[in-house]
Protein backbone atom coordinates (compact mmCIF):
# COMPACT_ATOMS: atom_id res chain seq x y z
CA UNK A 1 0.00 0.00 0.00
CA UNK A 2 3.00 2.32 -0.43
CA UNK A 3 1.54 3.99 -3.49
CA UNK A 4 -1.75 4.53 -1.71
CA UNK A 5 -0.06 6.17 1.26
CA UNK A 6 2.23 8.24 -0.94
CA UNK A 7 -0.60 9.62 -3.05
CA UNK A 8 -2.69 10.44 0.00
CA UNK A 9 0.20 12.27 1.59
CA UNK A 10 0.85 14.28 -1.54
CA UNK A 11 -2.71 15.32 -2.32
CA UNK A 12 -4.71 15.53 0.87
CA UNK A 13 -4.00 19.17 1.69
CA UNK A 14 -5.46 20.41 -1.58
CA UNK A 15 -8.55 18.27 -1.10
CA UNK A 16 -8.98 19.54 2.45
CA UNK A 17 -8.85 23.15 1.26
CA UNK A 18 -11.38 22.50 -1.51
CA UNK A 19 -13.67 20.73 0.95
CA UNK A 20 -13.55 23.69 3.31
CA UNK A 21 -14.35 26.08 0.46
CA UNK A 22 -17.29 24.02 -0.82
CA UNK A 23 -18.74 23.42 2.63
CA UNK A 24 -18.21 27.06 3.56
CA UNK A 25 -20.07 28.13 0.43
CA UNK A 26 -22.93 25.79 1.29
CA UNK A 27 -23.22 27.05 4.84
CA UNK A 28 -22.89 30.68 3.76
CA UNK A 29 -25.54 30.46 1.06
CA UNK A 30 -28.09 28.60 3.15
CA UNK A 31 -27.57 30.42 6.44
CA UNK A 32 -27.26 33.77 4.67
CA UNK A 33 -29.98 33.69 2.07
CA UNK A 34 -32.52 30.93 2.70
CA UNK A 35 -34.78 32.99 5.04
CA UNK A 36 -34.95 35.93 2.59
CA UNK A 37 -35.67 33.49 -0.22
CA UNK A 38 -38.60 31.90 1.57
CA UNK A 39 -40.03 35.34 2.36
CA UNK A 40 -40.05 36.36 -1.30
CA UNK A 41 -42.73 33.76 -1.97
CA UNK A 42 -45.60 36.18 -1.35
CA UNK A 43 -44.22 38.68 -3.87
CA UNK A 44 -43.92 35.98 -6.51
CA UNK A 45 -47.42 34.67 -5.80
CA UNK A 46 -48.73 38.19 -6.06
CA UNK A 47 -47.18 38.64 -9.46
CA UNK A 48 -48.48 35.32 -10.72
CA UNK A 49 -52.05 36.47 -10.12
CA UNK A 50 -51.65 39.08 -12.85
CA UNK A 51 -50.73 36.49 -15.45
CA UNK A 52 -53.12 34.31 -17.46
CA UNK A 53 -54.44 31.44 -15.34
CA UNK A 54 -52.75 28.85 -17.55
CA UNK A 55 -49.35 30.29 -16.71
CA UNK A 56 -50.14 30.53 -13.04
CA UNK A 57 -51.42 26.97 -12.94
CA UNK A 58 -48.33 25.67 -14.68
CA UNK A 59 -46.12 27.50 -12.28
CA UNK A 60 -48.26 27.36 -9.19
CA UNK A 61 -47.90 23.62 -8.94
CA UNK A 62 -44.21 24.03 -8.42
CA UNK A 63 -44.46 26.78 -5.83
CA UNK A 64 -44.27 24.45 -2.85
CA UNK A 65 -41.24 22.77 -4.28
CA UNK A 66 -39.52 25.94 -5.38
CA UNK A 67 -39.88 27.76 -2.08
CA UNK A 68 -38.52 25.06 0.15
CA UNK A 69 -35.18 24.03 1.52
CA UNK A 70 -34.73 21.62 -1.39
CA UNK A 71 -35.51 24.23 -4.02
CA UNK A 72 -32.95 26.59 -2.62
CA UNK A 73 -30.40 23.85 -2.10
CA UNK A 74 -30.65 23.01 -5.78
CA UNK A 75 -30.02 26.65 -6.77
CA UNK A 76 -26.63 26.65 -5.15
CA UNK A 77 -25.79 23.21 -6.45
CA UNK A 78 -24.40 24.57 -9.71
CA UNK A 79 -21.58 26.19 -7.75
CA UNK A 80 -20.85 23.26 -5.45
CA UNK A 81 -20.74 21.12 -8.57
CA UNK A 82 -18.34 23.53 -10.29
CA UNK A 83 -15.94 23.51 -7.34
CA UNK A 84 -16.34 19.78 -6.83
CA UNK A 85 -15.73 19.08 -10.51
CA UNK A 86 -12.53 21.10 -10.54
CA UNK A 87 -11.37 19.34 -7.39
CA UNK A 88 -12.25 15.84 -8.60
CA UNK A 89 -10.83 16.16 -12.10
CA UNK A 90 -7.77 17.73 -10.47
CA UNK A 91 -7.32 14.67 -8.27
CA UNK A 92 -7.72 12.35 -11.26
CA UNK A 93 -5.23 14.31 -13.34
CA UNK A 94 -2.76 14.74 -10.52
CA UNK A 95 -2.61 11.14 -9.37
CA UNK A 96 -2.64 9.43 -12.72
CA UNK A 97 -0.22 11.77 -14.47
CA UNK A 98 2.23 12.22 -11.60
CA UNK A 99 4.95 9.95 -12.98
CA UNK A 100 4.36 11.24 -16.49
CA UNK A 101 4.82 14.84 -15.40
CA UNK A 102 7.84 14.20 -13.26
CA UNK A 103 9.36 11.89 -15.86
CA UNK A 104 9.80 9.00 -13.48
CA UNK A 105 7.51 6.40 -15.01
CA UNK A 106 10.41 3.98 -15.22
CA UNK A 107 11.06 4.39 -11.50
CA UNK A 108 7.56 3.34 -10.54
CA UNK A 109 6.94 0.72 -13.20
CA UNK A 110 10.14 -1.22 -12.61
CA UNK A 111 9.08 -1.92 -9.04
CA UNK A 112 7.88 -5.47 -8.44
CA UNK A 113 4.22 -4.49 -8.52
CA UNK A 114 1.78 -5.15 -11.33
CA UNK A 115 0.56 -2.07 -13.14
CA UNK A 116 -3.00 -3.02 -12.32
CA UNK A 117 -2.09 -2.95 -8.66
CA UNK A 118 -0.51 0.50 -9.02
CA UNK A 119 -3.59 1.78 -10.81
CA UNK A 120 -5.92 0.38 -8.19
CA UNK A 121 -3.92 1.85 -5.33
CA UNK A 122 -4.00 5.26 -6.98
CA UNK A 123 -7.71 4.87 -7.60
CA UNK A 124 -8.27 3.84 -4.01
CA UNK A 125 -6.38 6.91 -2.79
CA UNK A 126 -8.54 9.14 -5.01
CA UNK A 127 -11.73 7.47 -3.81
CA UNK A 128 -10.66 7.83 -0.18
CA UNK A 129 -10.16 11.55 -0.61
CA UNK A 130 -13.43 12.08 -2.48
CA UNK A 131 -15.35 10.07 0.08
CA UNK A 132 -13.77 11.94 2.97
CA UNK A 133 -14.57 15.25 1.34
CA UNK A 134 -18.16 14.22 0.69
CA UNK A 135 -18.76 12.87 4.17
CA UNK A 136 -18.09 16.38 5.42
CA UNK A 137 -20.26 17.97 2.74
CA UNK A 138 -23.14 15.56 3.38
CA UNK A 139 -22.94 15.98 7.15
CA UNK A 140 -23.01 19.76 6.73
CA UNK A 141 -25.98 19.47 4.36
CA UNK A 142 -27.91 17.28 6.78
CA UNK A 143 -27.13 19.56 9.72
CA UNK A 144 -28.38 22.57 7.75
CA UNK A 145 -31.43 20.59 6.70
CA UNK A 146 -32.30 19.82 10.30
CA UNK A 147 -31.69 23.43 11.30
CA UNK A 148 -33.56 25.22 8.52
CA UNK A 149 -36.15 22.93 6.94
CA UNK A 150 -39.62 22.84 8.45
CA UNK A 151 -41.06 19.54 9.72
CA UNK A 152 -41.72 16.87 8.57
CA UNK A 153 -38.11 16.09 7.84
CA UNK A 154 -37.37 13.64 5.06
CA UNK A 155 -33.81 12.83 5.97
CA UNK A 156 -33.35 10.06 3.38
CA UNK A 157 -34.25 12.46 0.59
CA UNK A 158 -31.87 15.10 1.89
CA UNK A 159 -29.19 12.45 2.08
CA UNK A 160 -29.80 11.39 -1.52
CA UNK A 161 -29.79 15.00 -2.72
CA UNK A 162 -26.54 15.76 -0.90
CA UNK A 163 -24.99 12.59 -2.33
CA UNK A 164 -25.40 13.85 -5.90
CA UNK A 165 -22.24 15.89 -5.45
CA UNK A 166 -20.34 12.65 -4.81
CA UNK A 167 -21.69 11.02 -7.97
CA UNK A 168 -20.82 14.07 -10.04
CA UNK A 169 -17.33 14.13 -8.55
CA UNK A 170 -16.81 10.45 -9.33
CA UNK A 171 -17.65 11.17 -12.95
CA UNK A 172 -15.16 14.03 -13.05
CA UNK A 173 -12.56 11.88 -11.35
CA UNK A 174 -12.97 9.43 -14.21
CA UNK A 175 -12.72 12.24 -16.77
CA UNK A 176 -9.55 13.50 -15.11
CA UNK A 177 -7.99 10.04 -14.86
CA UNK A 178 -8.82 9.30 -18.48
CA UNK A 179 -7.34 12.58 -19.73
CA UNK A 180 -4.23 12.01 -17.64
CA UNK A 181 -3.66 8.52 -18.97
CA UNK A 182 -4.42 9.23 -22.60
CA UNK A 183 -2.74 12.65 -22.92
CA UNK A 184 0.74 12.51 -24.35
CA UNK A 185 1.81 15.24 -22.01
CA UNK A 186 0.22 16.91 -19.00
CA UNK A 187 1.71 20.37 -18.70
CA UNK A 188 -0.47 21.77 -15.96
CA UNK A 189 -2.85 19.86 -13.73
CA UNK A 190 -4.67 22.96 -12.51
CA UNK A 191 -5.05 24.30 -16.04
CA UNK A 192 -6.70 21.15 -17.34
CA UNK A 193 -8.80 20.71 -14.20
CA UNK A 194 -10.09 24.27 -14.43
CA UNK A 195 -10.89 23.82 -18.12
CA UNK A 196 -12.74 20.54 -17.47
CA UNK A 197 -14.66 21.97 -14.50
CA UNK A 198 -15.72 25.10 -16.35
CA UNK A 199 -16.66 23.04 -19.41
CA UNK A 200 -19.16 21.19 -17.21
CA UNK A 201 -20.33 24.50 -15.76
CA UNK A 202 -20.85 26.07 -19.18
CA UNK A 203 -22.74 23.03 -20.48
CA UNK A 204 -24.98 23.22 -17.45
CA UNK A 205 -25.57 26.93 -18.01
CA UNK A 206 -26.34 26.30 -21.67
CA UNK A 207 -28.82 23.60 -20.72
CA UNK A 208 -30.57 25.93 -18.26
CA UNK A 209 -30.74 28.72 -20.81
CA UNK A 210 -32.09 26.65 -23.67
CA UNK A 211 -34.07 24.02 -21.78
CA UNK A 212 -33.28 21.52 -24.50
CA UNK A 213 -33.88 17.98 -23.21
CA UNK A 214 -31.40 16.22 -25.49
CA UNK A 215 -28.60 18.47 -24.32
CA UNK A 216 -28.93 16.97 -20.87
CA UNK A 217 -27.31 13.74 -21.94
CA UNK A 218 -24.00 15.58 -22.30
CA UNK A 219 -24.43 17.80 -19.22
CA UNK A 220 -22.68 16.03 -16.33
CA UNK A 221 -23.82 18.51 -13.68
CA UNK A 222 -27.42 17.55 -14.41
CA UNK A 223 -27.10 13.78 -14.44
CA UNK A 224 -27.90 13.66 -10.74
CA UNK A 225 -30.47 16.32 -10.06
CA UNK A 226 -30.53 17.40 -6.41
CA UNK A 227 -33.93 19.07 -6.80
CA UNK A 228 -35.51 15.87 -8.15
CA UNK A 229 -33.99 13.88 -5.32
CA UNK A 230 -35.59 16.22 -2.81
CA UNK A 231 -39.05 16.30 -4.36
CA UNK A 232 -39.47 12.83 -5.84
CA UNK A 233 -37.09 10.84 -3.66
CA UNK A 234 -34.95 9.69 -6.57
CA UNK A 235 -32.88 10.78 -9.54
CA UNK A 236 -34.26 10.55 -13.05
CA UNK A 237 -33.22 7.05 -14.00
CA UNK A 238 -32.26 7.79 -17.60
CA UNK A 239 -29.75 10.47 -16.72
CA UNK A 240 -28.44 8.82 -13.59
CA UNK A 241 -27.79 5.66 -15.59
CA UNK A 242 -26.07 7.66 -18.32
CA UNK A 243 -23.85 9.22 -15.68
CA UNK A 244 -23.00 5.90 -14.07
CA UNK A 245 -22.30 4.28 -17.43
CA UNK A 246 -20.04 7.12 -18.55
CA UNK A 247 -18.16 7.01 -15.25
CA UNK A 248 -17.54 3.27 -15.46
CA UNK A 249 -16.66 3.43 -19.13
CA UNK A 250 -14.08 6.19 -18.68
CA UNK A 251 -12.57 4.49 -15.62
CA UNK A 252 -12.28 1.18 -17.47
CA UNK A 253 -10.73 2.90 -20.47
CA UNK A 254 -8.21 4.60 -18.18
CA UNK A 255 -7.43 1.28 -16.48
CA UNK A 256 -6.89 -0.61 -19.74
CA UNK A 257 -4.71 2.15 -21.10
CA UNK A 258 -2.66 2.40 -17.91
CA UNK A 259 -1.81 -1.30 -17.80
CA UNK A 260 -0.93 -1.45 -21.51
CA UNK A 261 0.58 1.87 -22.53
CA UNK A 262 4.13 2.09 -23.78
CA UNK A 263 6.44 4.15 -21.63
CA UNK A 264 8.10 6.82 -23.75
CA UNK A 265 11.86 7.11 -23.59
CA UNK A 266 13.02 10.11 -21.62
CA UNK B 1 10.49 35.85 -36.63
CA UNK B 2 11.31 32.16 -36.36
CA UNK B 3 10.28 32.08 -32.77
CA UNK B 4 7.05 33.94 -33.32
CA UNK B 5 6.09 31.64 -36.18
CA UNK B 6 6.90 28.55 -34.17
CA UNK B 7 4.79 29.79 -31.28
CA UNK B 8 1.87 30.39 -33.60
CA UNK B 9 2.25 26.92 -35.03
CA UNK B 10 2.43 25.13 -31.71
CA UNK B 11 -0.47 27.10 -30.27
CA UNK B 12 -2.74 26.53 -33.23
CA UNK B 13 -4.11 23.14 -32.31
CA UNK B 14 -5.18 24.17 -28.79
CA UNK B 15 -6.64 27.30 -30.35
CA UNK B 16 -8.82 25.20 -32.65
CA UNK B 17 -9.95 23.16 -29.68
CA UNK B 18 -10.93 26.24 -27.67
CA UNK B 19 -12.61 27.76 -30.72
CA UNK B 20 -14.72 24.64 -31.03
CA UNK B 21 -16.03 25.25 -27.50
CA UNK B 22 -16.75 28.86 -28.40
CA UNK B 23 -18.50 27.81 -31.58
CA UNK B 24 -20.75 25.29 -29.84
CA UNK B 25 -21.69 27.70 -27.10
CA UNK B 26 -22.35 30.73 -29.30
CA UNK B 27 -24.13 28.85 -32.05
CA UNK B 28 -26.30 26.65 -29.88
CA UNK B 29 -27.04 29.58 -27.61
CA UNK B 30 -28.09 32.00 -30.32
CA UNK B 31 -29.87 29.63 -32.67
CA UNK B 32 -31.99 28.18 -29.88
CA UNK B 33 -32.58 31.53 -28.18
CA UNK B 34 -36.05 32.10 -29.65
CA UNK B 35 -37.54 29.37 -27.47
CA UNK B 36 -36.03 30.87 -24.34
CA UNK B 37 -37.13 34.37 -25.31
CA UNK B 38 -40.75 33.41 -26.00
CA UNK B 39 -41.56 33.32 -22.32
CA UNK B 40 -38.80 35.79 -21.54
CA UNK B 41 -41.14 38.58 -20.48
CA UNK B 42 -42.74 36.30 -17.95
CA UNK B 43 -39.40 35.01 -16.76
CA UNK B 44 -37.88 38.48 -16.44
CA UNK B 45 -40.78 39.69 -14.35
CA UNK B 46 -40.76 36.55 -12.27
CA UNK B 47 -37.06 36.86 -11.63
CA UNK B 48 -37.38 40.49 -10.58
CA UNK B 49 -39.52 39.34 -7.65
CA UNK B 50 -36.92 36.93 -6.33
CA UNK B 51 -34.34 38.04 -3.80
CA UNK B 52 -31.22 39.41 -5.40
CA UNK B 53 -28.99 36.67 -4.06
CA UNK B 54 -30.97 33.90 -5.78
CA UNK B 55 -31.15 35.76 -9.06
CA UNK B 56 -27.40 36.27 -8.94
CA UNK B 57 -26.82 32.59 -8.20
CA UNK B 58 -28.85 31.76 -11.31
CA UNK B 59 -26.69 34.14 -13.34
CA UNK B 60 -29.71 36.26 -14.27
CA UNK B 61 -28.93 39.51 -12.48
CA UNK B 62 -29.65 42.79 -14.29
CA UNK B 63 -30.84 41.29 -17.55
CA UNK B 64 -33.96 41.33 -19.61
CA UNK B 65 -34.06 38.06 -21.50
CA UNK B 66 -37.24 39.05 -23.28
CA UNK B 67 -35.04 40.87 -25.78
CA UNK B 68 -32.35 39.34 -27.90
CA UNK B 69 -29.73 41.79 -26.60
CA UNK B 70 -30.43 40.76 -23.01
CA UNK B 71 -30.29 37.11 -23.88
CA UNK B 72 -27.03 37.60 -25.72
CA UNK B 73 -25.63 39.40 -22.67
CA UNK B 74 -26.34 36.36 -20.48
CA UNK B 75 -24.63 34.16 -23.04
CA UNK B 76 -21.63 36.48 -23.11
CA UNK B 77 -21.17 36.36 -19.33
CA UNK B 78 -20.37 32.69 -19.75
CA UNK B 79 -18.21 33.32 -22.81
CA UNK B 80 -16.23 35.78 -20.69
CA UNK B 81 -15.45 32.96 -18.28
CA UNK B 82 -14.48 30.61 -21.11
CA UNK B 83 -12.17 33.25 -22.56
CA UNK B 84 -10.65 34.02 -19.17
CA UNK B 85 -9.69 30.37 -18.69
CA UNK B 86 -8.17 30.27 -22.17
CA UNK B 87 -6.36 33.58 -21.61
CA UNK B 88 -4.88 32.36 -18.32
CA UNK B 89 -3.72 29.23 -20.15
CA UNK B 90 -2.07 31.34 -22.86
CA UNK B 91 -0.43 33.68 -20.36
CA UNK B 92 1.14 31.07 -18.12
CA UNK B 93 2.07 28.95 -21.13
CA UNK B 94 3.98 31.82 -22.72
CA UNK B 95 6.16 32.22 -19.65
CA UNK B 96 6.70 28.72 -18.35
CA UNK B 97 6.19 26.34 -21.23
CA UNK B 98 9.90 25.87 -21.98
CA UNK B 99 10.56 25.21 -18.32
CA UNK B 100 7.81 22.61 -18.12
CA UNK B 101 8.98 20.90 -21.29
CA UNK B 102 12.56 21.09 -20.06
CA UNK B 103 13.62 22.73 -23.31
CA UNK B 104 14.68 25.99 -21.74
CA UNK B 105 18.37 25.20 -22.04
CA UNK B 106 17.95 24.83 -25.76
CA UNK B 107 16.08 28.07 -26.29
CA UNK B 108 17.65 30.42 -23.79
CA UNK B 109 21.21 29.69 -24.86
CA UNK B 110 20.42 31.12 -28.28
CA UNK B 111 21.92 34.57 -28.91
CA UNK B 112 18.74 36.38 -28.01
CA UNK B 113 17.88 38.15 -24.79
CA UNK B 114 15.25 36.73 -22.51
CA UNK B 115 13.14 39.84 -23.05
CA UNK B 116 13.23 39.26 -26.80
CA UNK B 117 12.12 35.65 -26.46
CA UNK B 118 9.43 36.41 -23.91
CA UNK B 119 8.06 39.30 -25.96
CA UNK B 120 7.64 37.05 -29.02
CA UNK B 121 5.94 34.40 -26.95
CA UNK B 122 3.57 36.87 -25.33
CA UNK B 123 2.85 38.44 -28.70
CA UNK B 124 1.82 35.08 -30.10
CA UNK B 125 -0.51 34.64 -27.12
CA UNK B 126 -2.03 38.06 -27.75
CA UNK B 127 -2.61 37.17 -31.38
CA UNK B 128 -4.53 34.07 -30.34
CA UNK B 129 -6.55 36.07 -27.84
CA UNK B 130 -7.43 38.70 -30.45
CA UNK B 131 -8.32 35.97 -32.94
CA UNK B 132 -10.57 34.42 -30.32
CA UNK B 133 -12.44 37.69 -29.82
CA UNK B 134 -12.79 38.09 -33.59
CA UNK B 135 -14.11 34.55 -33.88
CA UNK B 136 -16.71 35.40 -31.26
CA UNK B 137 -17.83 38.28 -33.46
CA UNK B 138 -17.90 36.11 -36.58
CA UNK B 139 -19.76 33.22 -34.93
CA UNK B 140 -22.30 35.62 -33.44
CA UNK B 141 -22.92 37.29 -36.79
CA UNK B 142 -23.31 33.96 -38.56
CA UNK B 143 -25.55 32.51 -35.87
CA UNK B 144 -27.88 35.48 -35.63
CA UNK B 145 -28.54 35.23 -39.35
CA UNK B 146 -30.22 31.89 -38.76
CA UNK B 147 -32.77 33.67 -36.61
CA UNK B 148 -33.82 36.21 -39.23
CA UNK B 149 -34.27 39.03 -36.70
CA UNK B 150 -35.19 42.43 -38.15
CA UNK B 151 -32.61 44.50 -36.26
CA UNK B 152 -28.91 44.84 -36.87
CA UNK B 153 -26.82 43.54 -34.00
CA UNK B 154 -23.32 43.92 -35.39
CA UNK B 155 -22.58 46.91 -33.13
CA UNK B 156 -23.67 44.98 -30.07
CA UNK B 157 -21.59 41.97 -31.05
CA UNK B 158 -18.56 44.14 -31.74
CA UNK B 159 -18.82 45.84 -28.34
CA UNK B 160 -19.11 42.53 -26.53
CA UNK B 161 -16.20 41.07 -28.49
CA UNK B 162 -14.05 44.05 -27.58
CA UNK B 163 -15.00 43.65 -23.92
CA UNK B 164 -14.15 39.98 -24.29
CA UNK B 165 -10.69 40.83 -25.56
CA UNK B 166 -10.05 43.39 -22.81
CA UNK B 167 -11.12 41.02 -20.03
CA UNK B 168 -9.05 38.28 -21.59
CA UNK B 169 -6.09 40.66 -21.68
CA UNK B 170 -6.24 41.22 -17.93
CA UNK B 171 -6.28 37.51 -17.15
CA UNK B 172 -3.62 36.84 -19.78
CA UNK B 173 -1.17 39.29 -18.24
CA UNK B 174 -2.05 38.31 -14.69
CA UNK B 175 -1.39 34.64 -15.47
CA UNK B 176 1.91 35.60 -17.12
CA UNK B 177 2.85 37.54 -14.01
CA UNK B 178 2.06 34.59 -11.73
CA UNK B 179 3.95 32.20 -13.98
CA UNK B 180 7.00 34.45 -13.83
CA UNK B 181 6.65 35.07 -10.11
CA UNK B 182 6.48 31.50 -8.82
CA UNK B 183 9.46 29.20 -8.85
CA UNK B 184 7.48 26.08 -9.64
CA UNK B 185 5.62 26.29 -12.94
CA UNK B 186 2.64 24.37 -11.56
CA UNK B 187 2.24 26.86 -8.70
CA UNK B 188 2.22 29.74 -11.15
CA UNK B 189 -0.38 28.08 -13.36
CA UNK B 190 -2.49 27.27 -10.32
CA UNK B 191 -2.40 30.87 -9.13
CA UNK B 192 -3.52 32.04 -12.57
CA UNK B 193 -6.42 29.62 -12.65
CA UNK B 194 -7.44 30.40 -9.10
CA UNK B 195 -7.48 34.08 -10.07
CA UNK B 196 -10.06 33.30 -12.75
CA UNK B 197 -12.16 31.23 -10.36
CA UNK B 198 -11.86 33.84 -7.60
CA UNK B 199 -12.80 36.66 -9.97
CA UNK B 200 -15.85 34.67 -11.03
CA UNK B 201 -16.92 34.12 -7.42
CA UNK B 202 -16.47 37.85 -6.77
CA UNK B 203 -18.54 38.61 -9.87
CA UNK B 204 -21.41 36.51 -8.52
CA UNK B 205 -20.97 38.18 -5.14
CA UNK B 206 -21.09 41.56 -6.91
CA UNK B 207 -24.49 40.64 -8.34
CA UNK B 208 -25.73 39.48 -4.96
CA UNK B 209 -24.95 42.64 -3.04
CA UNK B 210 -27.13 45.72 -3.35
CA UNK B 211 -24.32 48.23 -2.92
CA UNK B 212 -21.17 46.53 -4.20
CA UNK B 213 -19.17 49.76 -4.41
CA UNK B 214 -15.47 49.09 -4.60
CA UNK B 215 -15.91 45.36 -5.24
CA UNK B 216 -16.21 46.04 -8.96
CA UNK B 217 -12.54 46.91 -9.20
CA UNK B 218 -11.54 43.43 -8.08
CA UNK B 219 -13.39 41.40 -10.67
CA UNK B 220 -12.66 42.03 -14.34
CA UNK B 221 -15.85 40.12 -15.17
CA UNK B 222 -17.81 43.16 -14.01
CA UNK B 223 -15.69 45.86 -15.62
CA UNK B 224 -18.17 45.86 -18.47
CA UNK B 225 -21.75 45.62 -17.21
CA UNK B 226 -24.51 44.21 -19.40
CA UNK B 227 -26.59 47.34 -19.45
CA UNK B 228 -23.59 49.49 -20.35
CA UNK B 229 -22.48 47.31 -23.23
CA UNK B 230 -26.01 46.94 -24.62
CA UNK B 231 -26.63 50.68 -24.70
CA UNK B 232 -23.10 51.45 -25.81
CA UNK B 233 -22.06 53.51 -22.77
CA UNK B 234 -19.02 51.42 -21.98
CA UNK B 235 -17.25 52.88 -18.98
CA UNK B 236 -14.06 54.60 -20.09
CA UNK B 237 -12.60 54.30 -16.62
CA UNK B 238 -12.77 50.52 -16.66
CA UNK B 239 -11.57 50.23 -20.25
CA UNK B 240 -8.50 52.21 -19.30
CA UNK B 241 -8.18 50.20 -16.10
CA UNK B 242 -8.00 46.98 -18.17
CA UNK B 243 -5.23 48.40 -20.31
CA UNK B 244 -3.36 49.89 -17.35
CA UNK B 245 -3.54 46.67 -15.32
CA UNK B 246 -2.30 44.58 -18.23
CA UNK B 247 0.56 46.97 -18.91
CA UNK B 248 1.67 46.93 -15.30
CA UNK B 249 1.34 43.15 -15.02
CA UNK B 250 3.33 42.61 -18.21
CA UNK B 251 6.06 45.05 -17.19
CA UNK B 252 6.50 43.27 -13.88
CA UNK B 253 6.47 39.95 -15.73
CA UNK B 254 9.39 41.09 -17.88
CA UNK B 255 11.35 42.35 -14.88
CA UNK B 256 10.77 39.13 -12.95
CA UNK B 257 11.53 36.95 -15.93
CA UNK B 258 14.87 38.65 -16.57
CA UNK B 259 16.02 37.88 -13.06
CA UNK B 260 14.63 34.45 -12.32
CA UNK B 261 15.97 30.95 -12.41
CA UNK B 262 14.60 29.13 -15.42
CA UNK B 263 14.59 25.52 -14.28
CA UNK B 264 11.12 24.49 -13.24
CA UNK B 265 10.61 22.41 -10.18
Amino acid sequence: MNVYRFELRRAWVGVAVWTLVITGLLVGLIAGALPAFLESRTAVEHMLEQFPPAFAAMFGMQMDNLFSFGGFYAFGFLYYALFGAIMASGIGLDLFSREKREKCMDFLLTKPRARSRLFLEKLLAALTMLLGSNVIFILASLALYRAYAPAPLLTERALLAASSLLWIELLFLAIGACSAVFARKVRSVSGMATAIGFAGFLLSALHSLLEEEKLRYITPFKYYDAAKAFFDGGFEVRYALTGAAVTLLLMTAAYLRYIRADIPAL
Amino acid sequence: MNLFRKELKSGFKPFLFWSLGLFVFVFAGIVKSSAAMSDGKFMTELISKFPRIVVAAMGMANVNIAQFSGFYAVLMLYIFVLTAVYAAHLGSGAVSRESVDKTYEFLFTKPRTRAFILSRKLLAGLVFLAAYACLNLVFSLLAVRQLGLPDDYSGLFARFSLALWLIGLVFFSLAALFAAGFRAAEHGARAGNLAVLGAYVLAVAYDMIDQPGILRFFTPFRYFLNAEVITGNVSLLFTLLCLALSTVFLLVTFRRFEARDLGAL
